[in-house]
């Protein structure tokens, strides 16, 4: 059988070239993203100052629900730190040698009278040996009031021992004396620069003094990993911890690489599943379209006696080898989509820039298994008719074109279409950017249900489109008649064109709709007059923010805690967690300040243990004003708050809102505060106090409400950049569909052309003929894709921006438009006149 | 007729403009055809030439009438409704006019060849083994078909085949071997066209 099968694909190499090519693409799609999935799960970074360290234990960063399975957990926002006592009660176990609590200090650091202060991360002197990290020029810092910096730093700032330099924490500026500069003994500078200083000012600057961020350990001679693990666990008892030892220390180390490979999980399950979604159905498309061309063949075959189940086995073996081979080629292609991604992704800053690609067979064997499954299944599908129909009714000149449409796909296709339409409900009922990824989905479902459709929804299209073709006389009349004969070729042929049509405009507009919603709502949201930010210091210190508050010039003023909000949320009985982006706010003065749009309740009852939400999030809790909601903050405390209020402009201002006090001690300090003028002092009067106000303290920056919206809108940029890599990549792929369903579908005709021909056509009216039927393609393509995307896009709009026209540029539908018709043109016309070059002869008597 | 190989199917491709020969010269009626276009040719095969293949005739998108009119759509000439009248008759497709080619049987399509050939009044039929796919029953509607309009229309047919009994329904068989013309017969029976081409096969 695979002799046979081997043989078929060597003689005809030709016809399953297109096939080739789309399994081949759809390979290196699936493994492009396998390999961004086993990324996000393994990759990881080398430990630097936690390299010496045996094993390196800190707090339990992720939350999950009693009773709930593993999947339903979240990544706590805020870190979770581990009680100072038990350092003492590790040092005392035997298997540690010494053991080391670490505050992870954000600060920053500007050479005496330098503006632009650098962000550094500082530690206590007491954890240099877990790098281990030696004095190199003078000393260690031996008192309050000293700091020793890594030596790349040194040379950055331009200082040294014996000099001094300003360290800013909590946006407030101190001298420092530099004892002397360090170096890690192993290795380089790492990522950056790290200052150290002495243990008893680490903890003084800590924000909780009474906890340590990690606490590194030194085993004893001779102890295990395992076995320091297990009594470092038990030691803890109740307290939650991970110990992290080898490698995996780093995790520890760089918070960073635990977000980013959670968000490169998300990235590339979201990106994947639909790559991977896109591939098999274009993969299955293009088998049935190399197969239909080969009906003859197979019915010569029935006709010479196979039985139907050999003819399915000679498929599937074709199917298996064709799929095989081309799964195996498309790994390496693979592997570079996937590099490019990561890269793009670096660069955009949404994964640090150490954090490798892991490179693994495991997305190699799932993406050959998977095209090779897809094949096999489509292929015998399609096969199933031929196989089973008579072969003396088979052979008849012309492949039957008409019958019936199978009646599962109209089934399947309506399924499709209610699906579609409850997808698109999702951002009426969600408005943060979950609920607007449903208007993605639903045109993707949309598509999919014009391909099962396909005939049934074509026919009145055709019909209505190919009407004036219908007068000309040779041309038009055959590109009519033609495109109105075979629907199911048509449908074949146009699908991959309305998914590249739809999937672009759908995601695309989504990406503007969300930032259009973001930046309304930050414009009528926020009221203060200006907004002050700190850049790496950690956040303001509650003296900086009275300081602030104590300007003549300054009005009401409110501090913002960016943090998040867990709820958890049963669906259909099984526990899920719910995660909303939330904000601690000062109530006093803040009506001034922020208008969030209220809906029901008051936003002056927002004290103590309450909450406001944005009016869908609350929906979705099923809370209504004046309801008691059970809560985890940002570290993963519990909490019970009163929902007191709920509101319209979460989008730009966040989705809950708490009161100082119920987030003090479970977030760190305000990054923004609004500022508002005082009454009867100007704008400009305001930002030039603000202005002296800032020359005090280094690293804070002053905005208006356009910078707000900008930082607002920073993580739905980053986002809408992440999805359009991922956008760019899929857009490929299809775009190779394109031109091979096109391609194939043109090459198989070449035997009418022939006819044609014979019978006194001209090879220009042939062309035109052609050409028409491509403009037919194009113009039901960009029709179809366009309404696939418009009806969710319309529905989404309506609900994040109040008007059924998306947001957007014109110009991105002119340009998709433009390239659509380029590329089907050009798949249509140049193997057309490729076709027309053979003597017409050749053509009709190669038999086939 | 001949053998395979014969150059029979050379032969009828450069009558038709559709092959060019090595050398000598291909006349129409009055027209030499090695001089003209693609274009020209492509002209002269649709006014002048009227072709019946062995399968495959049919455009399978088009129904039976607008297969059998295409020449003439082709050449932008008006149709001769009594004349199309008459071929659609004679092949016995009146009451097919509306069917697509996958609804025929086999000596249907054919036959709907064969008014489609008729169609524009060529000066000649071109026939490439036109029964060759089909049952003898079908073949022989085709043949009488092809017979009748030499007699009644007084339409010159030239047909290949390898088929005796085929060729039986021609008033003159010339034979080829090797690319050349080497025998003729008039008149023909199965028996006697069969004996001739034993004949030739020992040559």
């Amino acid at each position: 059988m695979f002799e046979i099968a081997w043989k078929t694909l060597r003689a005809r190499k030709g016809s399953f070239a297109g096939a080739f090519v789309s399994l081949l693409c759809a390979a290196a799609l699936i493994t492009a993203s396998g390999i961004l999935v086993e990324s996000g799960l393994r990759s990881s970074v080398d430990p630097h100052r936690y390299a010496g360290a045996d094993a390196v234990v800190d707090g339990e960063q992720t939350l999950r629900l009693p009773g709930g399975d593993f999947t339903v957990s979240e990544r706590l926002s805020e870190p979770v730190r581990l009680p100072a006592d038990l350092v003492g009660e590790l040092e005392t176990l035997e298997e540690v040698d010494t053991a080391v609590g670490d505050h992870h200090l954000s600060l920053a650091a500007a050479a005496p009278g330098g503006r632009d202060p650098v962000p550094v991360s500082g530690h206590g002197w007491d954890t240099a040996p877990l790098a281990p990290f030696t004095p190199q020029e003078g000393r260690a810092p031996e008192e309050t009031g000293e700091v020793a910096l890594t030596t790349g730093l040194a040379e950055e700032l331009g200082t040294g021992p014996g000099e001094t330099v300003d360290l800013v924490s909590g946006a407030v500026p101190a001298e420092y004396r530099v004892s002397g500069t360090v170096a890690h003994q192993n290795a380089g500078e790492g990522r950056g620069g790290s200052v150290f200083l002495h243990p008893d000012e680490a903890r003084s600057l800590a924000q909780e003094p009474g906890s340590f961020d990690a606490i590194g350990l030194v085993a004893a001679p001779g102890v295990a990993a395992e076995e320091l693990t297990g009594a470092v666990e038990a030691a803890a008892g109740q307290t939650p911890v991970t110990v992290r030892t080898g490698q995996d220390t780093s995790r520890a180390e760089f918070s960073d690489v635990g977000e980013a490979r959670g968000l490169l999980l998300m990235i590339s399950a979201s990106f994947g599943g639909l790559a991977v979604l896109i591939a098999l159905f274009v993969v299955s498309g293009t088998m049935a379209l190399s197969l239909n061309a080969r009906r003859r063949e197979l019915a010569v075959l029935r006709a010479i006696g196979s039985t139907p189940g050999q003819l399915l086995r000679m498929v599937g073996a074709e199917a298996l080898l064709l799929s095989l081979v081309a799964g195996l080629l498309g790994c390496l292609p693979g592997i570079l989509v996937a590099r490019a991604m990561h890269g793009a992704f670096t660069r955009f800053g949404v994964l640090p820039a150490d954090l490798p690609l892991v490179v693994g067979a495991l997305p190699m064997v799932a993406a050959v298994l998977l095209i090779t499954l897809t094949a096999l299944l489509a292929g015998t599908a399609v096969a199933l008719r031929p196989a089973w129909a008579n072969p003396v009714e088979a052979m008849r000149e012309t492949t039957p074109t008409s019958g019936p449409p199978a009646r599962w796909r109209g089934v399947a296709g309506m399924v499709c279409v209610v699906l579609a339409a409850s997808a698109a409900m999702t951002p009426i009922a969600l408005r943060n950017d979950a609920g607007a990824a449903g208007t993605g989905s639903a045109a993707l479902l949309l598509v999919i249900a014009v391909a099962l459709l396909g005939p049934v929804l074509l026919r009145p299209l055709v019909e209505a489109l190919v009407r004036p073709l219908r007068r000309s006389r040779v041309s038009g009349f055959l590109a009519a008649e033609s495109a109105g004969a075979d629907l199911r070729r048509l449908g074949g042929v146009l699908t991959p064109l309305v998914l590249a049509v739809g999937f672009t405009l759908s995601m695309v507009h989504t990406q503007s709709v969300v930032a259009g919603a973001v930046s309304g709502q930050v414009e009528e949201g926020i009221g203060a007059d200006a907004v002050v930010s700190d850049t790496g210091s950690g956040g303001m210190a509650p003296e900086v923010v009275e300081d602030l508050a104590e300007l003549p010039e300054a009005g009401a003023v409110t501090p913002l805690q960016e943090t998040r909000l867990v709820v958890p949320r049963p669906i259909f009985g099984d526990p899920e967690l719910a995660s909303f982006s939330a904000r601690g706010v000062e109530s006093e003065g803040l009506r001034e300040n922020l208008d969030p749009g209220l809906v029901e309740g008051d936003l002056a009852d927002l004290s103590g243990a309450a909450v406001a939400m944005e009016r869908s999030g609350a929906n979705l809790l099923g809370a209504d004003v004046g309801e008691e909601i059970d809560v985890y903050l940002g570290d993963g405390t519990p909490a019970t708050v009163q929902l007191v209020a709920t509101y319209d402009r979460g989008l730009g201002l966040g989705e809950a809102m708490l009161p100082e006090e119920a987030v003090e001690g479970h977030t760190g300090p305000p990054s923004q505060v609004l500022a508002g003028a005082a009454e009867g002092v100007r704008t400009e009067e305001l930002h030039s106090a603000l202005a002296d106000f800032t020359e005090r303290y280094p690293t804070l920056q002053i905005t208006d409400r356009e910078g707000f919206a900008d930082s607002a809108r920073a993580e739905a940029d980053l986002a809408a950049w992440v999805n359009l890599t991922g956008l760019a990549v899929i857009l490929g792929y299809i775009a190779i569909a394109v031109v091979n369903s096109l391609v194939m579908s043109t090459t198989a005709r070449s035997r009418e052309f022939a006819l044609l021909r014979m019978i006194g056509a001209t090879r220009r009216q042939v062309l035109n003929a052609q050409r028409w039927e491509a403009c037919v393609i194009i113009v039901l393509a960009v029709l179809l894709g366009t309404l696939v995307a418009a009806l969710p896009l319309a529905v989404l709009s309506t609900a994040f921006l109040g008007t059924p026209v998306p947001a957007g540029s014109p110009l991105v539908y002119v340009a998709l438009v433009s390239a659509t018709a380029v590329l089907g043109y050009a798949s249509v016309v140049l193997p057309v006149r490729l076709a027309l070059r053979t003597t017409p002869t050749e053509v009709i008597g190669a038999g086939d | 007729m001949g053998p395979s190989g014969s150059g029979k199917s050379t032969f009828l491709h450069c009558a038709a403009g559709l092959d060019r020969p090595t050398s000598g010269e291909v006349w129409l009626g009055q027209t030499e055809l090695s001089g003209l276009s693609e274009n020209r040719l492509t002209r002269l095969r649709r006014e002048r030439v009227g072709f019946v293949f062995q399968a495959y005739n049919l455009l399978s998108a088009l129904t039976v009438q607008d297969n059998i009119t295409m020449p003439l759509r082709l050449s932008g000439t008006a149709v001769d409704r009594e004349w199309a009248e008459q071929v659609v008759g004679r092949v016995g497709m009146a009451e097919r006019l509306h069917h697509r080619p996958a609804e025929l049987s086999g000596g249907q399509q054919q036959r709907a060849a064969v008014a489609r050939a008729l169609i524009t009044r060529p000066e000649l039929v071109l026939a490439d083994e036109p029964t060759g796919a089909l049952d003898s029953r079908s073949g022989a509607q085709v043949l009488s078909l092809l017979r009748e309009s030499a007699d009644e229309l007084g339409q010159t047919v030239l047909m290949v085949t390898h088929d005796p009994v085929a060729a039986s329904y021609a008033q003159n068989v010339l034979f080829l071997a090797d690319g050349r013309l080497v025998d003729s017969l008039g008149a023909p029976t199965p028996a006697a066209v069969a004996e001739r081409i034993s004949r030739l096969g020992e040559r």
